[in-house]
């Protein structure tokens, strides 16, 4: 195995006297892809908030590309080389984009930040990256409001890509789109992964989606890791009684919903 | 005796910044007494309102033509007290909780609300059986419940609230409309079960909305797939995975990741669902559909029958048994 370009050690998060993460480890390898599995209280967006440095966690260390960002970054050139290292899609592309913004000129002004360059050779890459996520001239240059939500969501992509991340933090990053645009996203996403070898961490409650996407997964409950290893051995042979209650929870042909034990 | 629900040719339009949009173009659909009835499709397919048209609660100035039967009333054109009467035969339960519960009043005051003050059920026998009720909807302590205010609840709890009080006015027909999108999984299964195991007991025809076909299979008798405001295909829910009708439906099967293998490269549907403003003059999925024809774009499919179930695809006859092979192998 590669070189990891992403770890995570003993990562713990208190609010207050509530523990949300709770000695959390994993690694990344370079190019690999990593789901973290769970449901709503599980701790799982808590985890991708202290990757992307929205979140300072309360214990524990987290080393990207090498370096450790387990504290804020003290100038604005370390939280700039932060932002062209790890970036983020988040789930509801409806909420994550300026309104007042074409896609167009959010993805230039990463551009900007990030890469420089002459304003021809941004307009070039913004093409480029447009291309990437398939969308044309026309739609780059839209308001989000005149966009479909699988649209959307390539915009919020083509942006996080703009800053050449070598580790794209997807958040339910496909769960608000239609069938049949999530599963133009995943081809795309793989397709992405191949052409630039970039590395993925999918934090998702959908396991077809995950089992898709991502090489490992860890699976949490109730901010802690109940399960780790490869997706394919977690989805087919479950060892935890909880990583077995969430794969049976999952409608498919001839299921049948279950009534939980009265809590 | 006549189905419990006829929807026959239901058009509706919306004034959208002051012109008029079509969002259903002809819906056709049959729902039995005690039946629970699928009703699939990608967002803007008109699936929520088909339900909202049932219930009459459509925003202000839609045009509605055609005409919904329920047990052989015509309710389109409902008024005053008749329409009163006939909402107390059928409940709706939403996705969020949340935006349907008033968030400063108790659970208590919702669930009592309509028995006092429509039915005339003093306070303390109101509470008995709205405790009474929460138990059925596998909530023990009622009467702490009662007391609390929405904020305290989880979203499960709250959709438990909300399938109660729809259960309340022992309704004839429950339009749920995705009542477990916004819940975990396991939640889903949990709430998924109870509301399948009431409808059974008390004889409660069920219209079942979601996006997730696998779900829709797994609790409706029959499902409908809607593309573009019209139903395109509607038949036994096991069927639609083993003999679709539909070039759409058959898609959409093939488009969802699958949990037990990794495909190379999923099955994409090219291009993006149509609402039905936006229909072509011909079928409004022929763009996307791999099997497309000049004739299908030429005139718009009626709604036929084939066998157990219908469909609203010209070449249907001809690629009956070719569907659920990927589309990628024609």
């Amino acid at each position: 195995m590669s070189e990891p370009i992403l770890t995570a050690t003993g990562l713990t998060k208190i609010f207050g006297d509530h523990t949300a993460v709770d000695d959390v480890s994993f690694v990344l390898p370079e190019g690999g892809s990593l789901a973290i599995v769970g449901e709503s209280g599980s701790g799982k967006t808590t985890v991708a908030r202290m990757l992307t440095g929205l979140e300072r966690p309360t214990a524990g260390t987290i080393t990207a590309c090498g370096r450790d960002r387990s504290l804020p970054a003290r100038s604005a050139g370390e939280r700039r080389r932060r932002g062209a290292e790890v970036q983020i899609v988040f789930q509801d592309p409806y909420s994550s984009l300026d309104p007042r913004q074409s896609g167009a000129s959010s993805i230039d002004e990463v551009l900007r930040l990030h890469r420089g360059g002459s304003k021809a050779d941004r307009s070039a890459r913004v093409a480029e990256l447009g291309g990437l996520v398939g969308l044309d001239e026309r739609q780059l240059l839209a308001l989000p409001r005149s966009l479909s939500g699988g649209q959307r969501q390539r915009i919020a992509i083509a942006r996080a890509l703009a800053a050449e991340p070598r580790i794209l933090v997807l958040d339910e990053s496909v769960a608000a789109l239609d069938v049949s645009i999530q599963a133009q996203v995943l081809n795309l996403l793989a397709d992405i992964r191949d052409a630039t070898g970039i590395s993925y961490i999918l934090i998702s409650h959908d396991l077809a989606v995950v089992r898709q996407l991502t090489d490992d997964a860890i699976v949490m409950h109730r901010g802690r890791i109940v399960e780790a290893g490869p997706t394919a051995r977690i989805l087919d042979d479950p060892q935890q009684d909880y990583t077995r209650q969430l794969r049976d929870s999952v409608p498919r042909p001839g299921w049948k919903p279950q009534r939980r034990q009265p809590a | 005796m006549s189905s419990l629900v006829e929807i026959a040719g239901l058009e509706v339009d919306l004034p959208v910044q002051g012109a008029m949009r079509h969002v259903l173009l002809g819906t056709s659909l049959r729902i039995e007494r005690g039946e629970s009835v699928g009703l699939v499709g990608e967002s803007g397919s008109g699936k929520s309102m088909t339900a909202r048209s049932i219930a009459r609660l459509l925003p202000d100035g839609a045009d509605v033509r055609g005409s919904i039967l329920f047990d052989g009333t015509e309710v389109t054109t409902l008024r005053g007290s008749e329409l009163r009467a006939y909402r107390r035969r059928i409940a709706m339960v939403f996705q969020d909780p949340r935006a349907h519960i008033n968030p400063v009043r108790s659970i208590g005051d919702f669930l009592t609300e309509e028995l006092r003050t429509n039915a005339g059920v003093p306070r303390k026998e109101a509470e008995r059986r709205a405790i009474e009720l929460l138990d059925v909807v596998g909530i023990a302590d009622g009467a702490r419940r009662l007391k609390q205010h929405p904020h305290e609840l989880s979203g499960g709890l709250l959709q438990r609230v909300m399938i109660a009080s729809a259960l309340l006015s022992e309704p004839e027909l429950l339009l749920a409309d995705e009542p477990t999108t916004a819940l975990d999984v396991t939640t889903q299964s949990d709430v998924m079960a109870l509301l399948d195991e009431l409808r059974r007991e008390r004889g409660l025809a069920m219209l079942f909305i979601t996006h997730d076909l696998e779900l829709a299979g797994a609790v409706c008798d029959r499902t409908a797939v809607m593309y573009a405001g019209q139903i395109v295909e509607e038949q036994e829910s096991d069927a639609l995975y083993t003999d679709p009708l539909h070039p759409y439906t058959a898609a959409l099967v093939a488009a969802r990741p699958d949990i037990e293998s990794t495909a190379a490269r999923l099955a994409a549907i090219p291009g993006r669902p149509l609402s039905a403003f936006e229909a072509p003059a011909g079928c409004a999925f022929a763009d996307r559909c791999p099997f497309a024809e000049d004739a299908c774009r030429a005139e718009r499919p009626a709604l036929e029958q084939v066998d157990a179930g219908s469909v609203r695809c010209l070449r249907a006859r001809a690629l009956r048994g070719r569907l659920h092979l990927t589309s990628a192998d024609v």
